[in-house]
């Protein structure tokens, strides 16, 4: 086998401050996109932990067409809250936990003044089968709900302006899903505090028992939420569970329901590509530079190499790999720095209060193996990238003005 | 059968907006063994007839035959095995390279053939190589830790590391002091007797050209009787 790789490799340390300047450039990259990628994951995997496991669960099981009528808050569009049906939900293939809800609204009152809220009713007792940091935040004084009484967490916000605090009472008036009038009075628990502002300002959470009978709904919930045991399986659950159920059901992911929390999640990636691209187009010019001046200084050198019996594809070969270590070196060592950088987050996680609230969260920066291992792929094939016209031109140079050169 | 035979070669080249004809139908037979020099005045064409018979240039018309073999109108790429394997460079500047040592230099011709001979067989070649040209004390030297005679010794032994058939040699003393000059010439003399190997260079240095067993002139592209 020829022995081209190895000058190739000599090569790289020939002009060592260009190659550090050039190295750098693409370790500063990696180290960034490292780091930038550790913090946007680990803000998404909290959102996502908020979201799926705090708010709607992995999957969510309705009426036929209820989702489509959400805005409106269709009570009569409900399900049988039945053991046989938690049972045949809990059957399907990795599903974890399962609970039911009652969604709702109507107007709450205070004898003095009335407005209009967002009521969801749990199960209080299974409430985190589906949502295991289900936990209300509330405010200091407060108390959990308790499955049979009837009593209410109160978005703070909410209360401030009612002026309500824990041990008060509030009337809640709904109508049911024939259009009948009901009111029932409730204690009030807690004030609670969540990292979604419109939850502070409109929403109201009783026990499951309560809602059913202020709605005349015994024995009915609106929704399942679903846990489920991996969610990077969740179409694969979603589609066993709609198949299980039949087609008077249907099942919705997080994502399609929290519409809003995808599109963030989304716009990050966006933009976390967007900053990774002109990272990576700053390494890219940096690279071509390198090849390029490098080529000009070899010129005679290369017209030798043609005049020894070097092939133009070994010539071309010969920068490309040149380029390959160069990208190889400065990906391995950023992604090392970048680890690096983000270990000592990773073990203690970075705590910070939510926007908003007074909810404090725990950020565990982290990138994945696999992240890893593409940022060195990338880093490697895009220095072969910029330097495929260097090395081009390299391998069409005239031997006989190469050799003249200099 | 000579090694070299060229029949009516011409070349000519375009210089911005005119032609420039740098050799007007040269007729040149070289046999084996031969140890020729080709003189002439700057400009005449000396450089552009060894880059023809090196393969690295081809001739606008005319017809050239290396050890029997039509290499007229062959690829350059075509050319690089022709190159590889029957002819060995010597130039004017040394041009080694300069991260590798001269071990690695020597056997830089033989290392980059896809069939590369085991890397202790081509070391057996470099070390009888370097010690015919002197130089088996140097071979972990890199070129710019030797002198200017040391690597154009380097430079001759890389060109006969391939067991060439002809060995090219463009002015190969010009940036030699004297005395480094005549060992340089007195070298390749010795490897011409010794080892057979055919030798054609070009130069302007009249020393050289009183060594020479063949003594050629070319005057603006043709050769002078």
């Amino acid at each position: 086998m020829s022995r081209l790789p190895r000058l190739a490799v000599r090569n790289v340390g020939r002009n060592r401050r260009r190659t550090l300047i050039t190295g750098a450039a693409i370790f500063v990259c990696v180290t960034l996109v490292i780091v930038l990628k550790g913090f946007i994951t680990g803000a998404q995997d909290l959102m996502l932990a908020d979201v799926v496991e705090g708010r709607t669960g992995a999957l969510q099981i309705h009426q036929k067409g209820y989702v489509d009528n959400i805005e409106a808050v269709p009570t009569r569009m409900n399900l049988p809250y039945t053991p046989a049906l938690i049972a045949k939900i809990k059957a399907v293939p990795g599903v974890k936990g399962v609970t039911g809800r009652l969604q709702f609204n109507g107007l709450v009152s205070n004898g003095r003044a009335q407005t209009m809220f967002i009521g969801k009713a749990i199960d209080v007792a299974t409430e985190k089968e589906a949502c295991p940091r289900a936990d209300a935040v509330l405010k200091p004084g407060g108390q959990p709900l308790v499955p049979l009484e009837r009593a209410a967490l109160v978005g703070f916000e909410l209360a401030n302006s009612f002026q309500l605090a824990p041990g008060g009472t509030v009337n809640l008036l709904v109508s049911s899903p024939e259009g009948r009038q009901n009111s029932l009075d409730v204690k009030v628990k807690a004030l609670t505090s969540s990292s979604f502002p419109f939850e502070n300002k409109r929403v109201l959470t009783v026990p499951l028992k309560t809602a059913q009978e202020l709605l005349g709904l015994d024995g009915r919930v609106t929704e399942y939420a679903v846990a489920i045991d991996d969610l990077n399986r969740i179409d694969e659950t979603r589609a066993a569970l709609a198949a299980a159920l039949g087609p008077e059901f249907e099942v919705h992911t997080w994502a399609e329901l929290q519409t809003f929390v995808r599109d963030i999640i989304n716009r990050q990636s966006l933009v976390m590509g967007m900053i990774s691209l002109v990272l990576f187009v700053i390494a890219l010019t940096v690279i071509a530079n390198t090849m390029l001046m490098s080529v000009f200084e070899r010129v005679r050198e290369i017209g030798t190499l043609l005049a020894v019996g070097v092939k133009r594809l070994q010539v071309l070969q010969l920068f490309i790999i040149e380029a390959a270590v160069l990208g190889l070196l400065g990906g391995v060592a950023g992604v090392i720095a970048g680890r690096l950088a983000l270990l000592g987050m990773t073990l203690k996680g970075i705590e910070f209060e939510m926007p908003g609230t007074s909810t404090r969260a725990l950020l565990v920066p982290h990138v994945t193996p696999g992240y890893i291992v593409g940022a060195v792929v990338v880093a490697t094939l895009g220095a072969v990238l910029a330097a495929s016209w260097p090395s081009f031109r390299a391998s069409r140079l005239n031997p006989v003005d190469a050799l003249r050169n200099g | 059968m000579n090694l070299i035979e060229l029949k009516g070669i011409q070349k000519s080249y375009e210089l911005g907006k005119t032609t420039v004809t740098a050799l007007r139908g040269v007729d040149l037979s070289i046999a084996k063994g031969e140890f020729t020099v080709i003189t002439g005045p700057s400009g005449s064409g000396k450089t552009t007839l060894l880059n023809i018979i090196g393969c690295l240039d081809r001739a606008s018309a005319g017809r050239y035959q290396l050890d029997g073999q039509d290499v007229s109108n062959r690829d350059f790429d075509d050319l690089a095995g022709v190159r590889n394997q029957k002819i060995g460079f010597i130039f004017q500047n040394f041009n080694l390279i300069p991260v590798l040592d001269v071990a690695e230099n020597i056997e830089f011709p033989c290392a980059v053939r896809k069939d590369a001979e085991k890397p202790e067989v081509l070391r057996q070649k470099v070390e009888r190589l370097a010690e015919a040209v002197g130089l088996k004390p140097y071979l972990h030297h890199k070129p710019d830790e030797l002198s200017g005679g040391q690597r154009q010794r380097v430079a001759i032994a890389r060109a006969l590391i391939t067991g060439p058939a002809l060995v090219l040699a463009d002015e190969p003393t010009a940036n030699l002091d004297s005395a480094t000059s005549e060992q340089i010439i007195d070298l390749m003399l010795a490897l011409n007797r010794e080892q057979g190997v055919t030798f054609l260079f070009s130069t302007h240095d009249a020393r050289v050209v009183k060594h020479a067993k063949r003594a050629l002139e070319i005057r603006d592209g043709v050769m002078v009787p």
